[in-house]
């Protein structure tokens, strides 16, 4: 995040001078800080708000269609104003907490629940060097966050002292955990084969027309990166949440799941995550097998006609997350919900096996081909 | 499953459903949770305002965990004494109010009715009514079906095949809007006839709409009824079987579904019936166990068929006459008697105790719903489920709480 | 236990009947909708529907025939005169209780009250929905030679 700062506006340095001589500290730090938080803001308000809203409309509009019905249409043009009004209304309604809450958990969880969702952000690649953080960890962290959300959920169930919301957050940590583990280990062969963990790195690794791609690289690697996409793919679903895995929510068995009691906009944090999160791993996912901000014709690669600029390789990027975010929003008006015992027979006896044999597989692959 | 130790009929068949480690014991099937395992019991309270109890019934859940170790029913929110308020009315009066009872089955509710007092007061039908009769009726059904298809679906958690078939149903309600002048409340079938003679055009209309749902069918099966997630869900999943449908006097799709061939279309005709060529579908289908949450489901997709059938039949064979009684006029009561009548409404047996002292108003009405009857099998049936199947349950039982309270 | 077939078919009928159903969920995005857009566009509502009713004001005699069947008691009524000469001073229906049964139109000599094809009755407050035909201004209510502008079919027997 540090590294935006460095390209900052002289206007902000003025503040920070001027914020040091009146906190009395070195400049460079409090430029840091207030660096920071004003890219904070910005990208809370830029990016991470649009992103939520433009992820319900979609939604709500694709529902529709499928549905044969409109969807939203009355607010703004095609109803594309919908969920800011919705978003305007969410915030001047009455927060409540009720009396058997316990308040300070209460308030806590929508925030780690928001924060978890949306730094995952901060590690993708959204064009050539264009990560805002290149961690050397970045899958790592991703997943870390994942497994975070969870705590703010559990936050949220058992503050809100209601036994549906209770059911609902442990059944959203018995998924989310168990997901975690196919998750990870197939997370593991684009890593095994691209040599590090950073998703920048892995990008460049799948540099190159379509069959450099780690789903299809060389025809050979296709026998175990196609089996491993698709289980990343379904993973990523339960770890989102999104049906037919959303068993946490489940509207018509535990009507909203952990969320029952939130009221207003605290209730709107725990809904714009959900669609942050599934954008994100929509994100991980290209980045992983479909291979990130690279075009399928190489033209993005080194040497390639556009090759280093920046918004061709992002154009390629958002389509790619575009397409497995909406294929996730039409999967869940296709299918119904599995049950709980389903969903644990599916994850530990139909995708950790397949993950595992796909991580061994492809051990021996890179041993002899690469 | 091995560890199943029963002699309860309902537990006689393997369940998938029910984890391993309960164990069902002695008649009432309690689940056992293994000592090293036990936990703290929950109470939950499901409904009145729970979206998958159909309307206002109440469910206090006794789980541990996700797995419900009792189930009782609590009804009783949307009473309103209909009985009574009959027994205070004339009877062309009391005729509006039999409707509000099954609101998604009104015409059957009606026919139910009108046929008890039609047998106490030696009324005769024009067979032309009784045709009109049985075209509504049927309508209805496949209205009915079709909704309670859907919200199954819903109950699974697939929103798009309910909406689907609300698509037809909403084209059926206008049909039935056409000739009654009601979408859902009729007051259609009256004493001794119906109101309404059906045109020529409506026919044509009503044969198109049999063609338009038989085509959506495949639509229907190919997203919700053979989809995989769909067949897990509800195959071999709350087991209804035959014994148990007797010993509950559970009627409708459900008993069918557990293989017992009994439609009173069929067995006791009425209303001219016995005039058309149809089938009485019976369980088991192609997948899941006899009488589960599927075959329930599939039952009555099967009989959607066989009521378009009758539908098509009917209006081919309409025959000309009156579609009323001029003998019965709005001051009409019974002579002193007593008659009891049944029919099968799309949710079962739908009868009425009638019973008059040839007065100004019915004596006795006592109504005998498959709604009130079907529901009672929720605390036997309930046991060692998920909570998740809990639900599958309540929608594949298809109750009407405006019935079940009445 | 399963076997290693029942696993491998099981996998391989979730992915076919998952895709099957987006062979059918994903034509519909290109699809027309099938629903109405309320306020602008009305349904198609039949001669026959049992709406908000019509009243013939200078028709009726008072004779109460209305009242007495109403099941739910929900027409109140008042007139100066009696038979031809009668001048409706009230003709309250209350909303609150109407069942839209129609039978009120059945027992009419006149045939003054009918049912019309308004479904819609909104209002803040109960009162809002108990509405007085006797009240010329009404937009249901039809004097001698005024034309009910859509067609309504009688319920009333003969």
């Amino acid at each position: 995040m540090l590294a935006v700062v460095d390209h900052a506006t002289p206007l902000s340095a003025h503040i920070a001078n001027w914020l040091a001589a009146f906190v009395g500290l070195e400049p460079i730090w409090v430029f840091h800080a207030v660096g920071a938080l004003v890219v904070a803001t910005g990208v809370l308000a830029l990016v991470v708000t649009p992103v939520g809203l433009g992820g319900v409309y979609l939604e709500r509009k694709l529902a529709g269609r499928i549905q044969n019905r409109r969807g939203p249409n009355r607010v703004g043009p095609y109803g594309l104003l919908q969920t800011l009004a919705d978003g305007v209304k969410l915030l001047s309604k009455e927060d409540i907490i009720h009396r058997g809450a316990d308040a300070p958990l209460f308030r806590l969880a929508p925030y780690i629940v928001f924060l978890s969702a949306f730094a995952g952000f901060v590690v993708l690649p959204f064009w050539p060097g264009g990560a805002p953080a290149n961690l050397d960890v970045g899958i790592f962290y991703f997943l870390a966050l994942i497994g975070l959300e969870t705590i703010g959920i559990v936050m949220a169930g058992w503050s809100s002292n209601n036994k549906w919301s209770l059911l609902g957050s442990m059944r959203e940590v018995a998924q989310v955990i168990s997901y975690e583990l196919p998750l990870g280990i197939v997370a593991m062969c684009p890593v095994i084969v691209a040599g590090t963990m950073s998703l920048s790195g892995i990008t460049e690794v799948q540099a190159g027309p379509i069959w450099k791609w780690f789903v299809f690289r060389d025809g050979i690697w296709a026998i175990v990166m196609v089996p491993a996409f698709l289980v990343f793919y379904v993973s990523g679903l339960a770890a989102a949440k999104r049906a037919p895995f959303d068993l946490p929510e489940a509207e018509s068995e535990l009507i909203a799941g952990f969320h029952t009691e939130y009221s207003g906009m605290r209730f709107g944090m725990f809904f714009l995550p959900e669609y942050a999160l599934m954008l994100s791993i929509s994100a991980v996912t290209s980045v992983l097998f479909l291979g990130g901000y690279h075009d399928p014709l190489g033209m993005s690669a080194e040497g390639g006609s556009m090759h280093g600029v920046w918004w061709w390789g992002l154009i390629w990027f958002f389509s790619k997350t575009t397409i497995l975010f909406l294929s996730q929003l039409i999967l869940r008006w296709t299918l119904p919900r599995l049950r709980i015992d389903q969903v644990m027979y599916l994850c530990y006896k139909v995708l950790l096996p397949i993950a595992m044999a796909c991580l061994v597989a492809t051990a021996f692959l890179r041993l002899f081909f690469s | 499953m091995s560890n199943t130790v029963s002699e309860t009929p309902a537990a006689a068949n393997p369940n998938p459903s029910q984890i391993q480690g309960v164990k069902l014991s002695g008649e009432r099937a309690v689940p056992v949770i293994p000592r090293d395992i036990q936990t703290d019991e929950l109470v939950f309270n499901m409904g009145p305002q729970h979206p998958s109890t159909h309307g206002v019934l109440r469910v206090v859940l006794r789980t541990d965990g996700e797995v419900v170790l009792e189930a009782q029913p609590l009804i009783g929110n949307l009473h309103r004494s209909c009985e009574k308020i009959l027994e205070n009315l004339t009877y062309v009066q009391g005729l509006p109010y039999v409707d509000r009872m099954d609101y998604l089955g009104a015409l059957n509710m009606e026919l139910g009715l009108v046929l008890s007092v039609e047998e106490a007061g030696g009324v005769e039908v024009p067979k032309r009514a009784q045709y009109l009769r049985v075209i509504m009726c049927e309508l209805n059904r496949v209205i009915s079906h079709l909704f309670a298809s859907g919200q199954f679906g819903l109950d699974m958690g697939a929103f798009t095949p309910f909406l689907y078939m609300f698509r037809e149903r909403e084209e059926g309600l206008k049909l039935l809007n056409m000739v009654t002048g009601g979408r859902l409340l009729y007051h259609y079938i009256r004493y001794g006839g119906v109101t309404r003679d059906i045109t020529p055009e409506w026919a044509k209309l009503c044969l198109a709409w049999c063609d338009r749902v038989l085509a959506h069918m495949p639509e229907y099966d190919n997203l919700l009824t053979w989809n995989n997630i769909f067949l897990n869900r509800s195959c071999g999943v709350a087991i209804l079987d035959a014994s148990t449908c007797m010993d509950f006097a559970v009627t409708g799709p459900c008993l069918r579904a557990a293989g017992v061939k009994r439609d009173l279309r069929k067995d006791m005709p009425y209303s001219s019936y016995e005039d058309f060529d149809f089938e009485v579908p019976v369980g088991p289908f192609e997948k899941g166990v006899v009488g589960d949450s599927w075959n329930r489901y599939r039952q009555r997709l099967m009989e959607i068929h066989e009521s378009l059938k009758i539908i098509r039949q009917a209006i081919e064979g309409l025959p000309e006459g009156e579609t009323q009684q001029k003998k019965i006029s709005r001051a009409w009561k019974s002579p002193p008697g007593e008659a009891y009548v049944a029919s099968e409404a799309p949710r079962g047996e739908i009868s009425c105790y009638f019973v008059s002292d040839g007065g100004k108003f019915p004596y006795r009405c006592r109504m005998r719903g498959p709604s009130f009857q079907n529901i009672a099998v929720l605390e036997l049936c309930s046991r060692g489920l998920l909570i998740g199947d809990l639900i599958a349950l309540l929608g594949s039982i298809d109750i009407t709480l405006g019935e079940v309270d009445r | 236990m399963k076997s290693f077939g029942e696993w491998a078919s099981g996998i391989w009928n979730g992915l076919r009947t998952t895709f099957v159903g987006l062979s059918i969920t994903i034509p519909y995005i290109f699809r027309r909708p099938y629903t109405l857009q309320y306020p602008e566009e009305l349904p198609e509502i039949p001669d026959t529907e049992r709406g908000l009713h019509n009243f013939k004001i200078d028709d009726c005699i008072a004779c109460s025939q209305c009242v007495k069947i109403c099941p739910v008691d929900c027409i109140r009524l008042a007139a100066a005169g009696k038979g031809k000469l009668a001048r409706m001073t009230l003709f309250e229906i209350d909303y609150t209780k109407c069942l839209f049964c129609a039978l009120c139109t059945e027992p009419c000599p006149t045939e003054c009250i009918l049912m019309g094809p308004t479904f819609d009755l909104v209002g803040y407050t109960r009162d809002e929905v108990i509405i007085d035909y006797a009240d010329r201004d009404n937009p249901r209510t039809f004097s001698d030679g005024e034309e009910i502008p859509y067609p309504i079919t009688s319920f009333a027997r003969k």
